[in-house]
C-alpha cells in the first residue's frame, strides 16, 4: 500500500510531464507532417506547371513522332546534365524494339526516367517517386497524350525534379521544430515543478504545524490555509479541542472526587481523635490515613493518565520551581536551609501538566528539605528529548543497597517522621506515566541526589 | 513549308531526334565507348571539386571528349577536358581570374 501512495508531488508531476510529452510529441509531428505536406504540394504544383508547358510544347510530325517545338522549354535546368529537373517523353504502349524513351531533356544526359508501368486515363496526372540518374530521390508527375490525326498513337509524358531540396528544408524544419517543442517542453517541466512546488507548499506549513501541536508549542493548528485544506484543518482543530475537553472533564470528576471525599475523612479523623484512644479509634486513625493517601496517589495518577498522550502540552520549568521554591522556604523557615537553584538552564519545559510537575517537584523538594542539612540545590538541563532535574540535599542521604526499596510504594525509612511515604512513588508513578523514570545517587554534597528525567518540550 | 519547320527545329536550342547530345550521349555510353556521366563525375569529385556548370560531349578524331565547366570554390572557374573512355583529363584550363580573358 505504501509503495501504491507514493509522493504526491510524483503523481502531479507525472501525470503533467507525461500530458506535456505526449501532447508535444502530437505537436510535433502535426506540423511536420503538415509542413511535408505544403512542401510537397508546391513540389508538384511547380512540377505540373512544367508538364503542363512540355504538353504545350510537343507536337507532332507527320509520322505521329512527337518533337519539342521551335519555342523549346524555358529553363536552364533542362540543359544542364544532371540537373535535377528532367522531362521525357514515351510511346504507351512501348513498342517492341523501339528506345524506351523517345525524347529526353538534354539534363537527363546518358540516363532515362525508369518509371513502373501505370494505367493512365487521358488528362490526369500521376506522381511516382523514383531515383534519378545520381541516385537522386525524383519526384515524377505523368499524363498521357493522344497524338493527333492522322497517326493514332499515345504518349506518355512525364518531368521529374530532385526532391532533394524540399526535404532537406523538411529536415531543417523538422530539426528547428523538435529543438523548440524540447525547449518550450523543458519550460513547461519547469512551470509544473514550480506549480507543484507552489500548490504543495501549505501541506508543508500543515506539517510543520502539526508538529508544533506534538511538541506542545501550540494547542491548535494555526494559520490561513487553502480553502481545500482549511475542512480538513477545522476537523483536525475539532479533534484537538475534543480531545482537551476530555481531559479537562475527567480532571474535573478527579477534582469532584478529591473534595467529595477529602471532607467525610476528615470528619472520620476528627471524630477517631475525640474519642478515648482505643483500638478502635487507632484502627479508624489508621484506616483514615490509609484511605487518604490512597486516594491523593490515585487522583495524582489517574490525573496524570488522563493527560498523558494529549498534544499540545507545554509548562515552563522556571515559573513552578520559583513557586514552589518560595512555598519551600516558608515551609520549612525555621531550619534556615539554603534553596539553591542556580545551575537551571534557561527556557526548559516539560511536555506535560503544570499540576503534574508541580505534584513531582513539590515532593522532591519537600523530601529534600526534610533531610538537608543546611542546603538543597536544583540543576536542571536539556537532554535531547529529555529534561533532566537533579535535586540533592547534604543530608544523610540513602545506603545504595536501600535505595530501590525506598522508590517502592509506602516505604518510609524514617518512620518518626510524618508523612505519607508516598511522595517519592508518586513521583515516579507520575514520571513513568510521562515516559520518565527517577533515579537515586549520591549527592556531591554527600547526601542524596534524586534525579528526575521527564520529556521535554521544544 | 516543312523545310522551314526543320530548320526552325534544327536552329532551336535542344535539337529533337538523335542528333541532339543526350542522345548521342546515351548511345555512346550503351555502345561502352564512353563512361557514364554519373562515374566520370564521380572520379573527377576527388581531384576537381566544385560545382558542374555545363557538361559537353565532342567527338575529336573519333575520340570521345567531354568538356566539363566548374566552379570550383573561391569562385575559379575551370574548363576540364576529359577523355571520355578512360576518364583522364587532358586538359584544365581555368578562366575567369583575368577579366580580358573573358570570351
Amino acid at each position: 500500500m505504501r509503495a501504491r501512495a507514493g509522493s504526491l508531488r510524483l503523481r502531479l508531476l507525472g501525470a503533467t510531464l507525461a500530458t506535456l510529452v505526449v501532447a508535444l510529441v502530437g505537436a510535433h509531428w502535426w506540423l511536420t507532417g503538415l509542413f511535408r505536406d505544403h512542401v510537397l504540394q508546391q513540389f508538384d504544383a511547380s512540377l505540373s506547371q512544367q508538364l503542363d508547358q512540355l504538353t504545350a510544347r510537343l507536337e507532332f510530325d507527320a509520322q505521329g513522332l512527337p518533337a519539342v517545338g521551335p519555342r523549346g522549354m524555358s529553363d536552364p535546368r533542362w540543359e544542364k546534365p544532371y540537373s535535377g529537373l528532367y522531362w521525357q517523353v514515351q510511346r504507351l504502349p512501348v513498342l517492341a524494339g523501339e528506345r524506351r524513351a523517345v525524347l529526353r531533356s538534354r539534363s537527363l544526359w546518358d540516363a532515362e526516367l525508369a518509371l513502373p508501368d501505370d494505367a493512365l486515363a487521358d488528362g490526369t496526372i500521376h506522381r511516382h517517386d523514383i531515383t534519378g540518374p545520381r541516385g537522386e530521390a525524383l519526384r515524377v508527375v505523368e499524363r498521357s497524350l493522344q497524338a493527333p490525326e492522322p497517326v493514332e498513337s499515345r504518349w506518355r509524358l512525364m518531368v521529374a525534379g530532385d526532391l532533394r531540396e524540399a526535404l532537406t528544408a523538411v529536415d531543417r524544419f523538422t530539426g528547428v521544430l523538435g529543438a523548440s517543442l524540447g525547449g518550450l517542453g523543458v519550460l513547461l517541466a519547469l512551470a509544473a515543478l514550480a506549480q507543484v512546488a507552489v500548490g504543495l507548499a501549505p501541506l508543508k506549513t500543515m506539517q510543520q504545524g502539526l508538529q508544533r501541536v506534538r511538541e506542545g508549542r501550540q494547542q491548535r493548528l494555526q494559520g490561513r490555509f487553502p480553502e481545500e485544506l482549511q475542512p480538513l484543518i477545522d476537523e483536525f482543530n475539532g479533534v484537538l479541542d475534543r480531545n482537551t475537553e476530555v481531559v479537562e472533564r475527567a480532571r474535573a470528576q478527579a477534582g469532584n472526587l478529591a473534595h467529595a471525599l477529602k471532607t467525610p475523612l476528615a470528619i472520620l479523623r476528627q471524630a477517631a481523635r475525640k474519642v478515648e484512644p482505643s483500638e478502635f479509634s487507632e484502627l479508624v486513625g489508621e484506616q483514615v490515613q490509609v484511605a487518604e493517601r490512597q486516594m491523593h496517589w490515585h487522583l495524582a495518577r489517574a490525573r496524570a493518565a488522563a493527560t498523558q498522550g494529549v498534544p499540545g502540552q507545554r509548562t515552563a520549568l522556571e515559573p513552578v520551581l520559583a513557586s514552589l521554591l518560595r512555598a519551600m522556604d516558608k515551609l520549612h523557615a525555621e531550619r534556615h536551609l539554603d534553596l539553591g537553584a542556580d545551575d537551571v538552564a534557561p527556557g526548559l519545559a516539560f511536555a506535560g501538566e503544570e499540576q503534574d510537575l508541580q505534584e513531582m517537584l513539590g515532593n522532591l523538594l519537600d523530601n529534600a528539605c526534610r533531610s538537608a542539612r543546611s542546603a538543597v540545590s536544583v540543576k536542571a538541563s536539556r537532554d535531547g528529548p529529555s529534561l533532566r532535574i537533579h535535586v540533592d540535599d547534604d543530608g544523610p542521604g540513602i545506603a545504595p543497597e536501600q535505595r530501590a526499596v525506598v522508590l517502592q510504594r509506602g516505604v518510609r525509612l524514617d518512620e518518626s517522621r510524618d508523612g505519607s511515604g508516598l511522595g517519592l512513588a508518586i513521583v515516579v508513578d507520575l514520571a513513568r506515566l510521562y515516559g520518565g523514570d527517577v533515579t537515586l545517587d549520591r549527592a556531591d554534597a554527600g547526601g542524596l541526589s534524586v534525579r528526575l528525567s521527564l520529556p521535554a518540550a521544544g | 513549308m516543312t523545310l522551314i519547320v526543320a530548320l526552325a527545329t534544327a536552329l532551336a536550342s535542344p535539337p529533337t531526334l538523335a542528333d541532339n547530345d543526350q542522345d548521342r550521349a546515351r548511345a555512346a555510353v550503351l555502345a561502352g565507348k564512353v563512361l557514364p556521366l554519373k562515374t566520370l563525375l564521380e572520379r573527377l569529385e576527388r581531384e576537381h571539386p566544385g560545382q558542374v556548370l555545363e557538361v559537353e560531349l565532342e567527338q575529336d578524331d573519333g575520340r570521345w571528349i567531354y568538356e566539363i565547366k566548374l566552379l570550383q570554390p573561391g569562385g575559379r572557374l575551370v574548363k576540364l577536358e576529359v577523355d571520355a573512355a578512360s576518364g583522364a583529363v587532358l586538359q584544365r584550363k581555368e578562366r575567369g581570374r583575368k577579366p580580358d580573358a573573358r570570351p
